[in-house]
């Protein structure tokens, strides 16, 4: 593997800077990293990508592998399936990377993912095949969304700690739902977890398309 | 060449608008990144398992990971809005060579544990500039973010999946743990 990081460093020396360089003060970098520093528009959606984090955290980090589990698969079986869905992942995050119109594209990805997480709640061993192809999808058009509401929100200038803080809501979402998901399992069972993950999915791609078509309105209306 | 232009928000402070080269770049390195990670998520438990740590420890070592990740994510996130993104780009493989021969010396939990600390700052200096700078790319902008996560997962898995089944003996350990 120290091969692999060999390339790396030359890629990375090889990399143009993309940012005007000066030297920040201790507190001014601190400062950069303090959300109450930020429109409340922005802290909203530091809120509705903690919601996203426990959609992703609820089912996807252990709760999957327990579920596939659960129906008799094997091992080798469970990995297949795992294997399918991140590269039916990988697959359909390059195909979206062709989209333009990203606004509708945020309703329509966020329906999507959540059918497609509800309809894994209903699986069974004879539909767990096209049904893991599905979720895969569905977690690439999911990923997709959450890189569109990054790429609408972070501010030039500010990118670094603006995609720090949104990651750090969608990571404390996730914390949370992985700890408390082995308690739901025991009181819903599956099939209701992944409905509640559904429906946490959809809610935030609702809710990010309301914000982001509700700023560029008053950012319209700003410029006349 | 690169073009400075004016951010109006931040009142002024410069972004170099960089060619798409830049964007080819940045995926190869995430790309080979995610080899490194998937390769190392597959190989380090069962490491720790042949130099007699216990599932305990394990947990102990890799639990140390999430947290120093994500503070010290945020904080080389914004300051690489002043010193630049490259020098992180740098650091990741820096550090990412330290871990691995690291791991290699490796024979207690507190090795380990100096192993894991390092691929969390690692991480965090990759994390914290790679969309940042695949934005700042001209024509590239959230396509190439899309690419980024695509390849994540594609590269991340395929890692994976082909060192499961070479190490099909340990396969059941290794899905639980990741």
């Amino acid at each position: 593997m120290i091969p692999f990081s060999l390339v790396n460093i030359l890629i990375a020396l090889n990399l143009k800077e993309t940012v005007e360089r000066r030297s920040p003060g201790i507190k001014e970098v601190l400062e950069q990293t303090d959300p109450r520093g930020r429109c409340s528009g922005f802290i909203k959606f530091i809120g509705l990508f903690c919601l996203a984090g426990f959609s992703i955290g609820i089912t996807w980090a252990y709760v999957i592998p327990l579920y596939l589990k659960s129906m008799g698969l094997t091992v080798e079986m469970i990995g297949a399936s795992l294997g399918l869905q991140s590269l039916a992942s990988g697959f359909t995050l390059y195909v979206l990377s062709s989209k333009i119109e990203y606004r509708r594209f945020l309703l329509f990805s966020g329906a999507y993912s959540s059918i497609g997480i509800a309809l894994f709640g209903l699986a069974d061993r004879s539909t767990i095949l096209p049904l893991s192809i599905m979720l895969g999808t569905a977690s690439g058009a999911m990923g997709a969304v959450h890189e569109v509401v990054i790429g609408k929100i972070a501010r030039e200038g500010s990118y670094g700690a603006d995609i720090g803080l949104l990651m750090l809501g969608l990571h404390t979402g996730n914390t949370v739902a992985q700890a408390i998901s082995g308690f739901l399992i025991s009181w819903l069972g599956y099939f209701l977890l992944f409905c509640l993950s559904a429906l946490a999915s959809l809610t935030f791609s609702v809710l990010a398309y309301l914000r982001i078509s509700k700023q560029k309105r008053l950012n319209t209306e700003e410029e006349y | 060449m690169n073009k400075v232009i004016n951010d109006p928000v931040r009142g002024g402070r410069g972004i170099k608008v960089s060619d798409s080269r830049g964007e080819i770049k940045a995926l190869t390195f995430q790309s080979i990144y995610m080899i490194e990670s998937g390769a190392l998520s597959t190989i380090l438990p069962l490491l720790m398992r042949e130099e007699g740590l216990s599932i305990g420890q394990i947990g102990i070592v890799y639990s140390i990971e999430p947290i120093l990740f994500q503070l010290t994510r945020l904080f080389l996130g914004a300051l690489s809005d002043f010193v630049g993104r490259k020098p992180l780009f740098v650091l990741n493989g820096i550090g990412s060579s330290i871990s691995f021969v690291g791991y290699y010396l490796a024979k207690s939990p507190i090795g380990f544990a100096a192993g894991r600390i390092i691929t969390a700052l690692q991480g965090a200096c990759i994390w914290a500039v790679n969309r940042a700078y695949l934005l700042e790319q001209k024509g590239g902008g959230m396509r190439s973010l899309f690419k980024m996560r695509a390849l994540t997962a594609v590269f991340g898995s395929a890692a994976v999946f082909l060192q499961v089944f070479w190490f099909q003996r340990f396969y059941t350990g290794v899905l639980y743990w990741h």
